[in-house]
């Protein structure tokens, strides 16, 4: 595990503080209910619009009934720029990144602009472990148009190579250009950075601390209370995790199901198998109609509470072809080792 | 959960709803995209048959209200078009519940204001209604969208005049006003057919907010509590149409952002912004010299600065004298000497899109037209809360 220096986790530590200043912006609640109206709004049309505010639902709130709505279009056809751009976003948003690309080799082949090809390109890049490719170009976006979404796609293409301490400036920079009232960004921007330093750099504390910021801003974000229980089950604050995930369970998130299934495991154990078969179910549904987009989570549900080692080892292979990861390397190494085991 | 690349996409976040923005106010810049509870989509202002009231409309591109912001109707009086001496605010919030808490000036009301009866305050000068309500607006939004597309590819080789009126071509007129009554070569659609609206109705004594003169300029707010604006507006498409309609996204955007943000001091620094969209506007019949309030024979760059300056003070006028509203932008009309006994202002029947255009191309109130006349939900503009049920 690389961990930045004592200096830059100090200068890293001042600006995790600055990050926690109070933001005014709409209750998640309401947030999410006007997502919804706008979903609604937009239910008659059949656009990159309504694209977007279902994968929005599916990224919150786990909704994969959205993430399906939201990423029809990866199997449509596609003669045109316009057309192109958004198979490969929908293509991207299910971990389709060879298609993706092809899609968007062939858009900048037909004249779509290099900028907004590119904009689509580096986060799938970045996604595949090949931060480094991007970063100069982000970089160099970043001094041409400084704002959030510079700043917050520079900070994420660090976070992958592995630059912890010039992320963290990256997302404290986009957090400061962010002036909205509406909580998504800040969750997610605040998600991103905790898991970075939770998962990646290994600052479990300063990840977690992170995490609560995300979910201040919106308490119903699936995937911030799962990586937020996460820490806590290993903590052994079983019953904080346990008390976390019960509110999102119904949303039926797998890994929500499995590390419940765990938790409940200690006290209850027929009611943990219940979960973890649950969990099982859940995954296999997924993976039948999104196989790339759930592979890596179910490949870990497999060598854990799932305890398929040759199922988490076919998954975490298929993964690999996609993205070249350091996550997706380790998860592979550890798959073959329980498949020899 | 597919987490990290469908995380990273959000960087893009709703980008894609930007190309709606030929409606009214709907969408108009990414703060307010990002939240919808921020958003204004219109605003209606107009009096009431027995002379009385003044009635006030709110549309908000969210389901529901923020419990962050402060909506606010700006009433300026005065006896002139442009010169106002009295100020009434009747500020609105809501907590998350969206009960609501309204007050004009010692006037209050307080509560669940969803009700169709609406909650009336307790001096009973207003009565309100915050809920959810069909949105009245009605618009070929894809339809200008195609019109744009064409202006705007024709921008790049076409002569400008002195006043920087494009001479575009008979046939590229003909397609840009065919696409603007069209919609994918069909008749007009209205795009916003069905769409809700979280709605802000106010009917308030006109006693209360007349005090400077006859004559009301209604603007409307959206604000964090700290009193930073974040959304603005009066009139139907002056940021939407006028401000970097032919700029880059970025360029407009930031335009639209200070637009919105601006203090009524800084309004009139946004005339030259519009001017240069008049100008463009005023070519599209392939005339150029012909949209309302236009020296034609002013070769200059000087040309458009009386309808620039006009909208630049983006206020709704309402003459509160009058019982009788039928005309969009009748006020401002007699100002400039078409003298009328119109209130103005705008109800939620007016088809305030249709004059708008005939006014920037041809200079009257007819004769470019998006193929849509009205709005699927029949609003009333004398039975309160005046929007159709949703």
């Amino acid at each position: 595990m690389i961990r930045p220096g004592l200096a830059l986790l100090l200068l890293a530590w001042i600006t995790t503080q600055s990050a926690f200043a109070s933001t005014d912006t709409t209750s998640g609640a309401i947030a999410l209910a006007n997502l919804d109206h706008l979903i609604a709004q937009h239910a008659a049309t059949d656009d990159d619009a309504a694209d977007e505010l279902w994968l929005m639902r599916a990224r919150y709130l786990a909704d994969y009934a959205a993430l399906e709505r939201g990423a029809a279009f990866a199997d449509a056809i596609a003669p045109d720029v316009p057309r192109l751009l958004r198979r490969a976003r929908a293509r991207a948003a299910v971990h389709r990144f060879g298609e993706a690309l092809a899609d968007l080799d062939a858009a900048a082949r037909l004249g779509a602009d290099s900028t907004t090809v590119f904009r689509l390109r580096a986060p799938i890049r970045i996604a595949q472990g090949a931060a480094d490719e991007v970063i100069a170009p982000l970089e160099a976006a970043l001094a041409r148009e400084p704002g959030f979404a510079s700043a917050s796609a520079l900070a994420i293409a660090y976070a992958g190579a592995g630059r912890f301490a010039d992320a963290d400036r990256e997302f404290q920079a986009a957090l400061d250009a962010l002036d909205t009232t509406s909580p998504f960004p800040y969750a997610w921007l605040s998600f991103a950075r905790g898991t970075m330093w939770a998962e990646q750099a290994g600052d479990v504390e300063r990840g977690a601390r992170h995490l609560r910021r995300a979910l201040d801003y919106l308490p119903q974000f699936v995937a911030a209370n799962l990586h937020l229980a996460e820490i806590e089950a290993r903590r052994g604050a079983a019953a904080a995790a346990t008390a976390r995930l019960e509110p999102v369970a119904a949303r039926e998130d797998p890994e929500v199901l499995a590390l419940l299934g765990r938790l409940h495991a200690a006290t209850d154990a027929a009611r943990g198998a219940r979960e973890i078969e649950w969990a099982r179910a859940r995954f296999e549904a997924l993976l039948a109609r999104q196989p790339l987009a759930f592979a890596d989570h179910a490949a870990e549900f497999y060598l854990g509470a799932g305890a398929d080692p040759e199922r988490a080892w076919r998954l975490a292979s298929a993964n690999f072809v996609e993205r070249k990861t350091p996550r997706a390397r380790e998860l592979l190494e550890r798959a073959a080792r329980a498949r020899e085991r | 959960m597919p987490r990290s690349s469908t995380s990273l996409l959000v960087l893009f976040g709703l980008a894609a709803l930007a190309p709606l923005a030929a409606a009214s106010d709907h969408l108009d810049t990414p703060s307010v995209i990002a939240d919808p509870a921020a958003d204004i989509g219109d605003l209606y202002a107009w009096t009431s048959t027995d002379g009385r009231r003044l009635n006030l409309v709110m549309t908000i591109v969210g389901g529901k209200f923020s419990d962050r912001l402060r909506y606010t109707f700006h009433v300026d009086s005065g006896r002139q078009v442009g010169a106002t001496h009295s100020s009434t605010a009747i500020a609105c919030e809501f907590d998350a519940a969206n009960n609501a808490d309204c007050r004009a000036g010692d006037d209050r009301v307080t509560g669940d204001a969803s009700a169709t009866a609406g909650l009336e305050s307790r001096q009973k000068h207003l009565r309100v209604f915050a809920g959810l309500r069909d949105d009245p607006f009605f618009n070929n939004v894809r339809g200008t969208r195609a019109a744009y597309d064409v202006a705007g590819v024709a921008l790049k080789t076409v002569a400008r005049d002195a006043a920087g009126c494009p001479r575009f071509d008979a046939q590229t007129s003909a397609r840009i006003l065919d696409e603007w009554r069209h919609t994918d070569g069909h008749a007009g659609t209205n795009l916003l057919a069905g769409w809700k609206t979280a709605a802000l109705v106010v009917s308030i004594d006109l006693a209360q907010v007349n005090r400077g003169g006859p004559l009301l300029g209604v603007w409307a707010t959206t604000a964090r509590r700290d009193n930073a604006i974040i959304d603005r507006l009066g009139r139907a498409l002056t940021g939407n149409a006028l401000l970097g309609t032919f700029d880059s996204a970025e360029a407009s955007n930031r335009r639209k952002e200070e637009y919105n943000r601006a203090p009524p001091a800084g309004w009139a620094a946004f005339a030259a912004d519009i001017a240069i969209n008049l100008a463009i506007y005023d070519g599209f019949d392939g005339e150029c010299g012909n949209q309302w309030l236009a020296v034609q024979n002013d070769n200059s760059s000087e040309r458009y600065d009386r309808l620039a300056k006009l909208l630049a003070d983006d206020r709704l006028w309402v003459n509160s004298a009058a019982r009788t509203c039928t005309q969009y932008l009748a006020v401002e009309f007699d100002h400039v000497g078409a003298v009328n006994g119109d209130c103005g202002g705008r109800t939620p029947g007016y088809d305030a899109v249709d004059v708008f255009r005939a006014l920037l191309v041809n200079g009257t109130t007819r004769g470019v037209d998006d193929g849509v006349d009205r709005d699927d939900g029949v609003p009333s503009d004398s039975r309160f809360p005046f929007l159709a049920a949703p």
